[in-house]
C-alpha cells in the first residue's frame, strides 16, 4: 500500500497534457511492473528509507504508430519496419504528484514540431524486442530528490551521454554525491542548486562549463543563440520575483531574417577598401527556442523575452531568463564572444570581396569531423576549397562563421565562410582557412597562402541541430 | 599537414603563373596580427571582468521550482 493511491483518475491527470502534444492516431503500449533505473535510484537512496511505504516499480507508456500488431514483435521479417514506427516513451513513477519520470518523445510523435533541436539516440528494449529511439531526455521533478536544478543536470548528461563516448548518464545519487563536496547542509529533500552549483557538477563531469549572467539582455540572448546554434543543450536559470527555475535550451524554431527587433542596428564595420560592411548576426533574430521544462510536457517553444509564457499564472509566466551555463567540450578554449570579436577584426583587416553591403553572419562551434564530412559530401562546394578544407588540421572543435547575404540566408545559402581553431583565441593561431568569393586563404606556419578561387555559393551547414530534414533522426 | 601541403603545391602550381597565388610572409603579416591582437588583449580584458560579475551573479538565486 502507497501512502498515496495511485488511481486512474490521478495518473490520467498527470499524463493529460503529455499526451495532449502527441498525434491522435497513436498506439500505447504498457508494461508494468517495469523498473526504472533513475526512480530506482532514487527509490534506495532515500524513498526506501521513508516510514510509509513507497512503491519500487513503475509503468511504462511506450508509444508505436498506430499500425503496429502483436506480429512486428515477433515476426522477424516485421523487425525492421517495427523499428521505423516506435515514437517514445514515459515511464510513470508512484511519486504522487510528480508521476512522470524518465521519458524520451520522438518529435516525429508530436502535433507541432516546427523546430530544430539536439537529439541522441537512445535503446529501448519493449516486449522483448530491443529497438533504437530518438528524442531529447524529459522528467518532471520528484520534489523530493530532484528539483527542476538536479532535473536539468540529469537530462543533460542523459543526452550527452547517450550521444558521446566521452560522458556517461548519471543516476540522481551521482549527482548529490559530487555536489557534497561543495554542501555545507543535507541535499536531500533538495532545495535546489544555484547555477553555480549546477556548473559546478557539469565541471566535475568532464566538461569545461561556461557560465554567461549579469551581463545585458541583448548579449545573452545572442550568446545563447551561438551556443544553440551549435548544437549544444544550454541549461537557464529563469526568473520571476524572488523565485528561480532551471530549465534545458535544446533548439530553436526555424529562422525568418526579416523578425528583427524593430530597433536592430546593423553593426557597421569599416572595410580595407574605405566601403562601410552591415553586419546582421542571425543570433539577433527574433525566434522562439525549444525547452525542457520540468514542470511541463518536453519541447515547450518560447520566446527569450517570455521563457514561462506556458505558466498561466504569474509570477512564473513573468519568468526571465537571467543567465545560462554552456556545457563546453573541456578542450574548447575560445567562446563563443571571443570567436565573435577575432571575426570582425579579421573582417577589418582582410582584403576580402563582399556581395552585398548587408550581410548575414552565423557563428556555431562544431566538430571538425563533422565540418570535414558535411563539406566533403557537399557538391556546391568548390573542389579546390573542399579539399584544402577537409585537409586543414584542425582541433575536435572548430569555430565556424558563415556569410550569406539576405536573399541567400532565406535559401539556407552562404557565400563565405572562416574557420577558427577553438584551442586559442590569438590571431597568431586563430585561423584555419578563410573561404570567401574569389579568395581563400590558409594560415601556414605564420604566412597567409592566398589564392583566387572561382565563387561558389553554398547550402549552408545545418547538422549541428536535427529536425524534420533530417528524419528526426540523431 | 602533409596533405594539405601537397595540395596547396599543386594549386599553388597550377595558378601561381597566372598571378593567381601569392603568399604574404610573416613581415607582412605579423603587423596586421599584432593590430588584431591589441584589440583582442582589450576585448579579453573586459571579457574577464565580466566573468567574475557572472560567477558572482550566479552564487545568488538557488533554482529550484
Amino acid at each position: 500500500m502507497t501512502p498515496y493511491h495511485l488511481t486512474l483518475q490521478v495518473v490520467g491527470k498527470a499524463l493529460k497534457d503529455h499526451l495532449a502534444m502527441l498525434k491522435d492516431d497513436i498506439l500505447v503500449f504498457i508494461e508494468y511492473p517495469y523498473v526504472d533505473k533513475v526512480y530506482r535510484d532514487s527509490y534506495y537512496k532515500y524513498f526506501s528509507t521513508k516510514h510509509h511505504q513507497y512503491e519500487r516499480d513503475c509503468a511504462r507508456l511506450t508509444f508505436f504508430e498506430n499500425d503496429v500488431t502483436d506480429n512486428h514483435f515477433r515476426q522477424h521479417n516485421l523487425r525492421d519496419e517495427l523499428k521505423n514506427k516506435i515514437l517514445g516513451f514515459i515511464v510513470i513513477r508512484p511519486t504522487i504528484p510528480q508521476l512522470i519520470g524518465r521519458s524520451i518523445i520522438s518529435p516525429k510523435a508530436l502535433k507541432r514540431n516546427n523546430f530544430e533541436i539536439c537529439l541522441c539516440e537512445v535503446n529501448v528494449s519493449v516486449n522483448g524486442v530491443k529497438l533504437k529511439l530518438n528524442g531529447f531526455p524529459h522528467s518532471s521533478q520528484d520534489n523530493e530528490t530532484m528539483s527542476c536544478a538536479e532535473t536539468s543536470i540529469w537530462e543533460l548528461m542523459e543526452y550527452f551521454g547517450n550521444k558521446y563516448p566521452e560522458y556517461k548518464p548519471v543516476l540522481p545519487s551521482k549527482i548529490h554525491q559530487i555536489l557534497s563536496n561543495i554542501s555545507y547542509e543535507r541535499q536531500i529533500p533538495s532545495h535546489g542548486l544555484t547555477l553555480n552549483q549546477i556548473s559546478f557538477a557539469l565541471k566535475k563531469l568532464d566538461f569545461g562549463t561556461k557560465i554567461y549572467a549579469n551581463i545585458p539582455k541583448v548579449e545573452l540572448q545572442r550568446i545563447l543563440g551561438y551556443y544553440i546554434e551549435s548544437g549544444i543543450p544550454v541549461i537557464a536559470s529563469l526568473e520571476s520575483g524572488s523565485i528561480g527555475h532551471a530549465v534545458l535550451i535544446i533548439g530553436r524554431e526555424k529562422k525568418d531574417v526579416n523578425y528583427l527587433p524593430s530597433n536592430y542596428k546593423p553593426v557597421k564595420i569599416l572595410l580595407k577598401n574605405e566601403k562601410t560592411l552591415n553586419i546582421i548576426d542571425s543570433a539577433d533574430i527574433i525566434k522562439k527556442y525549444v525547452i525542457m521544462d520540468d514542470n511541463f510536457p518536453p519541447y515547450q517553444t518560447v520566446l527569450f523575452d517570455k521563457p514561462g509564457e506556458y505558466y498561466s499564472l504569474p509570477p512564473q509566466n513573468e519568468y526571465k531568463i537571467t543567465g545560462i551555463t554552456i556545457p563546453l567540450y573541456s578542450k574548447v578554449y575560445t567562446d563563443a564572444t571571443e570567436a565573435k570579436k577575432l571575426t570582425i577584426e579579421i573582417l577589418k583587416k582582410f582584403e576580402l570581396k563582399f556581395p552585398s553591403d548587408v550581410v548575414i553572419l552565423r557563428l556555431y562551434l562544431i566538430s571538425s569531423r563533422s565540418l570535414k564530412n558535411e563539406i566533403a559530401l557537399k557538391d556546391d562546394f568548390n573542389s579546390d576549397n573542399k579539399e584544402l578544407l577537409v585537409h586543414n588540421p584542425m582541433p575536435k572543435f572548430v569555430w565556424v562563421i558563415e556569410f550569406s547575404t539576405k536573399e541567400q540566408f532565406i535559401k539556407d545559402e552562404s557565400f563565405g565562410l572562416i574557420v577558427l581553431n577553438s584551442t586559442d583565441n590569438s590571431i597568431f593561431t586563430a585561423i584555419n582557412i578563410i573561404i570567401f568569393p574569389e579568395t581563400t586563404i590558409v594560415a601556414q606556419n605564420g604566412e597567409l597562402l592566398i589564392y583566387n578561387n572561382n565563387p561558389t555559393n553554398f547550402k549552408s551547414l545545418k547538422n549541428n541541430l536535427k529536425g524534420e530534414w533530417s528524419s528526426w533522426q540523431n | 599537414m602533409a596533405e594539405l601541403k601537397s595540395k596547396l603545391d599543386e594549386i599553388r602550381e597550377r595558378k601561381e603563373k597566372t598571378g593567381q597565388f601569392r603568399i604574404i610572409e610573416r613581415s607582412d603579416v605579423y603587423p596586421i596580427y599584432h593590430e588584431i591582437d591589441e584589440e583582442m588583449k582589450k576585448f579579453n580584458e573586459n571579457q574577464r571582468s565580466q566573468e567574475k560579475k557572472s560567477i558572482e551573479y550566479a552564487s545568488k538565486v538557488i533554482l529550484k521550482h
